[in-house]
């Protein structure tokens, strides 16, 4: 390196030196100091080393200024002789050398502050970035504030199309709005077909969020049509993939699900909507990735000046206005579009973010109360100090010094955690926001945690070095001798406790109601077992397999090939497997022959294909009748299996349902004979109980649309799961070399991923409270510790007069018991008010029991008592002789 | 005050700032006490130093111009007063009798 480009390196610091300097003095010392840069820079010193020899240079020159103003202010004032000092004044640079040398003579309580005040600044950096970057922060999408999500809008089904009510765009609420639904699709690229994250989206949606292509261009209204000319735009990712970032793209068609599309426009990277997206398609060019119905969502943006509210309002009167029955659950509804995506993960997220703060209070008065005890060890010294004349200001400084030096090194250490917790935030958010980069700590987040934390421990270590240094200094030499010093800071460190003791039992509460939930709700019945049995997701192509009598023959030859795969002993198929994205369709079900009851409201059931071996595979009891036979194909009587919430609504006489006709679906002329009943299967996970009526469909006769899953039973321990993959890959490339197999996974996972973030969040939530926990209890031993060595004296007396050690023992762990039973009263009623609030927003979280609270406060009054007993100990060793003579 | 009596690190200040002549400034300074002393001298320290070697009118400083090194700015050049000579001197002679006191000593 040059030492041109050094020079230009050179920290120029004229503001700094100009406050502690002499004007007449600034342009010598800048001088000098640029002088030594340039002369270690070329004696080879690194540019790290530089940097520190520079920062050095520059606090000796602020020290010695401020000696001499000293000096020069005090002239009784003992100067210092030498480059060391004496007792006198002392410049920044020694107080931080002692300081240095005080955390160094006393490294466990150095460790045990830098690694509490670490934790909490990890984990509460780590979650409060999740927070800001995916509740707080606005969409990265111009004037995000107008962008909004509309649910049940109105529709028009105009030329057999849904689409949205052009009465809506005529409206003036909106400058555009459309349609939008995730999906996949099938990607023939070269040899090889690749599953592709995809969407469908109407121009309107792109209209809304206003963000351009940096290619090419956004497709028309006129464009969105099933036709020969169908449109794509791709992704910045899949350009990249794909086509190596040739703008020729424009001109190269894509193979989409077996049929050509024409790019016409890519996306710039970073655009993520809805979801991590590389293809989005008009609704109408392809229906397959919508499945059989299309279940859109609709993404809008407000004319100015409009207000979510005043769009709902004015979409209801239009509802009213036509006669629209009004369901509340049909109502229409604007929501910002922020909100919406974030639902999901904001309640839990939120619950989060509170626990943590607790945390963090718990943390920062923690360490608070390390430097407490720190302050009240040093006592002496400081009476010593004020003595012989050092100043309130220097005491103070001392002890700001030495938080300060602590917390930068807890920072340093909360950085590095920060970006771990923020991993496992990640996690949590398995889907996360769309355009919302989780990837990193947010450094502002982190510097005002460390801010805040900083601040606090310098308060809390402050507040008794200005009362260690307003004693006047004869008084408090005196009082070296009694037993009363310190009395009231031991108030102060004993409400920290209580505080502490409060915090933990609220977290302690909370968590445990979050793992009875997550108990309760992991013991729920899902209908399906889970075995050794692997599932896998493949998608027909419309434009090959459009006609049922394909997508049949397919399966029969697939349902082949994949039993002459060793190690798989039975292979079954539906169109829709528990856990899936994409819901099954519901449709109406009637008993055939009997006209409705207009006075009952109609019974909807989620209609579902399903193999013969369906059944037997997945674990799902045949209650009654039997499971399809292979038999059961077109041409043969049409047959239903019905689940028992199907039975019981369409049955509620509870008679056999076997040999009844059911008429559903749209043609109610088609009627099937009920020939099984099979047990409700909770689709969409346990937390949904209540909706589980099912209407399966031999697959030989209703095979599913677009979409096929199948699940096979493996012998378990025949082959390794990578092996199974690969031949199942292989039988399925013999049949199709263009259909991709994609969701490989265990069936077990279907049920572990529903409760995947309940688990995550209560984990993180149960080592919340056991930190909190070992935290109240570390900082009741120190209090405890402190109170123990600070009456030796009083100890000491006692039992020379004759108490006895039981005696002694008892009274010390009575003080720490009191302590966590004062916590307790001031805990149990946050805690029950906790609850009530978190319920609020998250509803499924059961409310804590009193059961639960009881075993809380045992635990935590168990915890005290234990960290009591060292103390106690201790207490019960003072010898009485040396106690009062070491006074 | 102090009075005459001066530390052992004024005194190598004073020693440096002789020895150094008419290049006698805070960098120079500190640049030959690290050099000599191979301990770690704090510029700042060579400052309060040189103050109150100054202040006890042991040396007197000037401002001299610059050079390109520094940027251009100017330097605060030192050089040792007849009473800074004379402590100097005085120190000197003061060990040598001591020496003398110990001749039969092995030194170091």
């Amino acid at each position: 390196m040059t030492r041109g480009r050094r020079f230009s390196h050179i920290p120029s610091v004229p503001w700094l030196l100009r406050r502690v300097l002499r004007a007449s003095r600034v342009e010598e010392v800048e001088g000098d100091l640029e002088e030594l840069w340039t002369a270690r820079a070329s004696a080879g010193v690194g540019r790290v080393a530089l940097r520190i020899a520079y920062v050095r240079d520059v606090a000796g020159v602020i020290g010695a200024a401020h000696a001499a103003r000293n000096a020069s202010r005090h002239p009784t004032s003992v100067a210092p002789a030498d480059g060391r000092t004496g007792m006198g004044t002392f410049g920044m640079s020694h107080d931080l050398r002692y300081v240095l040398r005080m955390i160094r003579r006393q490294p466990l309580f150095a460790a045990v502050t830098v690694a509490t005040l670490a934790l909490g600044i990890a984990a509460s950096a780590g979650i409060f970035t999740a927070v800001d970057r995916l509740l707080l922060r606005p969409l990265p999408y111009p004037e995000p504030e107008r962008l909004v999500a509309i649910e049940n809008p109105p529709y028009s089904f105009a030329r057999g199309r849904m689409d949205l009510s052009p009465r809506i765009m005529r409206s003036g609420l909106f400058t555009a709005a459309g349609l939008y639904a995730e999906g996949g699709v099938n990607l023939d690229a070269g040899s090889d077909a690749v599953r592709v994250p995809a969407a469908v989206a109407s121009p309107g949606v792109f209209a809304a969020l206003g963000v351009p292509p940096q290619v090419g261009r956004w497709y028309t209204a006129d464009e969105d049509q099933d036709g020969a000319n169908t449109v794509a735009l791709i992704s910045d990712g899949l350009w990249s993939r794909q086509f190596g970032r040739d703008p020729a793209v424009l001109t190269r068609p894509l193979h989409i699900n077996g049929r050509a599309f024409r790019v016409v426009g890519v996306m710039p990277g970073g655009f993520q909507f809805p979801g991590r997206t590389d293809v989005w398609i008009p609704p109408f060019a392809d229906r397959q990735i919508t499945g059989q119905a299309f279940f859109a969502q609709v993404a809008g943006r407000l004319a100015p000046g409009v207000s979510p509210a005043a769009a709902t309002d004015a979409l209801i009167r239009w509802n009213e206005e036509r006669g629209t029955p009004a369901d509340a659950s049909q109502m229409p509804k604007v929501t910002p579009l922020h909100e919406e995506l974030t639902a999901r993960v904001r309640s839990t997220l939120l619950l989060l973010a509170i626990s943590i703060g607790l945390v963090l209070l718990v943390t920062c008065s923690n360490v608070a109360g390390l430097m407490l005890s720190r302050v009240a060890r040093r006592h002496d010294e400081f009476v010593l100090r004020r003595a012989l004349g050092g100043s309130r200001w220097r005491l103070a400084r001392l002890l700001l010094l030495e938080s300060l030096v602590l917390s930068l090194l807890a920072g340093a250490g909360g950085a590095a955690g920060a970006t771990v917790a923020l991993r496992w935030v990640a996690a949590l958010a398995t889907d996360p926001v769309p355009g919302v980069d989780l990837g990193a700590v947010d450094l502002r987040m982190l510097a005002i945690v460390f801010g805040i934390s900083i601040v606090a421990a310098l308060l809390f270590s402050l507040a008794p070095a200005v009362a260690a240094a307003s004693q006047q200094a004869a008084l408090a030499i005196r009082a070296t001798a009694t037993t009363t010093r310190g009395r009231s800071w031991r108030w102060f460190r004993h409400a920290i406790v209580i505080g502490q003791m409060a915090s933990a039992l609220v977290l302690l509460t909370v968590s445990g109601a979050a793992f009875g939930t997550l108990d309760r709700l992991s013991r729920v019945d899902l209908g399906f077992g889970s075995g050794s049995t692997t599932a896998f997701d493949v998608s027909l192509p419309l434009s090959r397999y459009g006609s049922p009598a394909t997508a049949i023959d397919f399966h029969d030859r697939a349902h082949e090939a994949l039993a002459a795969v060793p190690g798989v002993t039975r292979v079954a198929a539906t169109g829709v497997l528990p856990g899936d994205t994409s819901t099954g369709v519901g449709i109406r079900v009637e008993r055939a022959g009997q006209p409705a009851d207009p006075s009952r409201p109609p019974i909807f059931a989620t209609m579902l294909s399903a193999a013969p071996d369906y059944f037997g595979v997945m674990g799902i009891a045949v209650a009654r009748g039997r499971p399809f036979r292979s038999t059961d194909r077109i041409g043969a009587p049409a047959v239903v299996i019905v689940s028992e919430s199907t039975a019981q609504a369409l049955w509620p006489d509870g008679r056999d349902p076997i040999g009844e006709r059911v008429s559903a679906g749209l043609v109610k002329t088609a009627q099937a004979e009920v020939v099984g009943v099979v047990s409700d299967v909770l689709l969409r996970g346990p937390a949904t109980t209540g909706h589980a009526r099912q209407l399966y469909y031999p697959l030989a006769q209703q095979p599913p649309y677009g979409a096929m899953s199948f699940v096979l039973e493996v012998d378990a321990g025949a082959a390794s799961s990578a092996t199974l993959a690969r031949e199942v890959r292989e039988a399925l490339r013999r049949i199709d070399p263009s259909l991709p197999v994609y969701n490989l996974r265990p069936v077990s996972t279907i049920a572990s991923g529903f409760l995947a973030a309940h688990r995550l969040a209560m984990s993180l939530m149960s080592t919340f409270a056991v930190m909190t926990l070992a935290l109240a209890a570390v900082g009741l031993y120190g209090s405890l510790a402190q109170l123990v060595s600070q009456q030796r004296r009083e100890i000491g007396i006692r039992i020379a007069l004759g108490a006895d050690q039981a005696r002694v023992w008892r009274s010390v762990v009575a003080l720490g018991t009191k302590l966590a039973v004062m916590g307790l009263v001031l805990g149990v009623p946050i805690a029950g008010i906790a609850a009530r609030l978190i319920r609020a927003f998250v509803p499924s979280l059961d409310p804590p029991s009193a059961m639960l609270m009881t075993l809380s406060s045992v635990v935590l009054v168990g915890v005290a008592v234990a960290a009591s007993w060292i103390p106690a100990r201790r207490a019960t060793q003072v010898d009485p002789l040396m106690a009062v003579r070491s006074e | 005050m102090k009075g005459d009596h001066i530390g052992e690190f004024e005194e190598l200040v004073l020693l440096a700032v002789h020895g150094l002549g008419d290049e006698a400034y805070g960098v120079s300074v500190q640049q030959l006490l690290e050099r000599e002393t191979t301990r770690s001298v704090s510029l700042g320290a060579v400052y309060a130093c040189l103050d109150r070697l100054e202040h006890k009118g042991l040396v007197r400083s000037a401002l001299a111009p610059g050079t390109p090194v520094r940027g251009g700015r100017s330097r605060r050049a030192f050089g040792v007063t007849a009473t800074g000579l004379r402590t100097l001197t005085s120190l000197q002679k003061l060990r040598e009798r001591l020496w003398r006191v110990a001749p039969s000593r092995p030194r170091g």
